[in-house]
């Protein structure tokens, strides 16, 4: 848990860093737009650590140095009250510079053109991702029941308790499972807008932009049954152990929720970027029929 | 693909039932197929729900279509539910024809250039060696 509270912090300022690093500004990017945000991410965030440094060190020095044990431990909760910068420095500074690094993300087409066309194929019976995908999520949850099943059912240790929490985690997971259908179409639901006679780089760009949905609905939905099912046996198989398994899960949960919650963000941003492209295809081909 | 003009004289209704029956002449709606739901269309064609509504259900009163609650609108025929070859289709298709014809000629179209599109578009619809 130390280790925890110490790095996960700091982790949560150097992802906006990393969007600093990892977004390329695109030719028709204003240079001097990109460069003070850019400038402005680097100061806030260079701000956020060194503030984290601070309070770390100063809660350190002055209280864990006076007590008896291990100071460190103690103190280090205290400082991970900062990763709340993470908000912050997401939506003033990094969203910001990708916007300015990418003029078209939030660019819809507005010009009203009077020749429209669009595809006579149902998105929503569309698959487009491989076989395998549709049956993994479920998989997953029927691997984890099985395990729970096979190795707790019948033996001394297993409780009504175990009997609700266990089947409790494995209904969410059935359930989460339930909506994934429905999720899935609704991420290739989206408006395709299209603009005069086909045009095969723009109808790869929507390919991409769908493919890019789904495969995050399909590992929101996987990741979910993975939790789920993963806390099920890690129950089970503490029970039959005799251990405690209350802080392991409680850290798994917390970090599997932090990493989700991380991945989101990011996944977020790289769904952005593949509607930018298809915003500046869409206008790159108005101008050219207007 | 189909193509709308929101700029032409004909109603948006007309040119969306145009097209989606050119598809299926074509070939490229076969029978079963799916047609996309009437969100999606009007979404991508930034027209209003009903018109694509009343498109589909025009469509339906021929026969080319079918719609059934939550299944969607899928093609169930090649051809339309109407007496083929009567006299009645013979005569509206010869004017339209003459129409055609008329259009090309008062644009001052030379008869091969004419005779290349009609060719250009009568292999659409039927490509070498089909006949029906």
């Amino acid at each position: 848990m130390l280790y925890f509270h110490l790095f996960f912090p700091p982790l949560m300022f150097l992802s906006p860093l990393l969007v600093l690093v990892g977004y390329k500004p695109i030719a028709e990017a204003d240079p001097d737009e990109v460069r003070l945000t850019r400038r402005r991410l680097l100061v806030w965030t260079a701000l956020a650590i060194a503030a984290y440094l601070l309070i770390t060190v100063l809660r350190f020095t002055l209280f864990a140095s006076a007590t008896e044990g291990p100071g460190l431990a103690r103190q280090a909760p205290l400082t991970q009250f900062m990763a709340f910068l993470f908000m912050p420095l997401w939506f003033a500074c990094a969203m910001p510079y990708v916007r300015a690094a990418r003029p078209h993300m939030d660019q819809p087409v507005t010009k009203a053109l009077p020749v429209r066309s669009a595809s006579l194929v149902s998105r929503r019976s569309l698959q487009v991702l491989p076989s395998w995908t549709r049956w993994t999520p479920l998989a997953v949850l029927v691997a984890g029941a099985i395990y729970c099943v096979v190795r707790g059912f019948g033996t001394s240790q297993w409780s009504t308790q175990t009997n609700v929490l266990v089947g409790a985690l494995l209904l969410a997971g059935a359930l989460g499972l339930n909506f994934y259908p429905s999720l899935q179409r609704f991420a290739l639901s989206g408006k395709e807008p299209g603009i005069g006679s086909p045009d095969p780089e723009l109808e790869k760009a929507y390919a991409s932009f769908r493919r890019a949905k789904s495969w995050g609905v399909w590992t929101l939905a996987t990741g979910f049954e993975v939790l789920t099912a993963g806390i099920a046996a890690l129950l089970v198989s503490g029970l039959l152990q005799g251990q405690d398994t209350g802080r392991m899960i409680g850290l798994i949960g917390g970090t599997g929720g932090a990493l989700i919650g991380t991945l989101g963000g990011l996944y977020g941003a790289w769904l952005g970027v593949c509607g930018s492209r298809v915003n500046e295809l869409l206008n790159q081909r108005a101008a050219k029929e207007a | 693909m189909l193509t709308v003009r929101l700029d032409s004289d004909e109603p948006l209704v007309d040119q969306i039932v145009r097209g989606i029956r050119a598809a299926i002449a074509t070939g490229e709606l076969q029978n079963g197929d799916e047609l996309p739901p009437v969100r999606q269309l009007a979404g991508d064609l930034g027209v209003h729900l009903n018109t694509v509504a009343r498109a589909y259900r025009e469509l339906q009163a021929t026969g080319l279509v079918h719609t059934a609650r939550g299944r969607g609108t899928r093609v169930t025929a090649t051809q339309e539910a109407l007496p083929a070859g009567d006299e009645a289709t013979r005569q509206g298709l010869l004017e339209r024809a003459q129409a055609l014809l008329a259009d090309a000629k008062l644009a001052g179209l030379p008869r091969t250039e004419f005779d290349r599109i009609w060719k250009e578009a009568r292999q659409a619809i039927w490509p070498s060696g089909r006949t029906s």
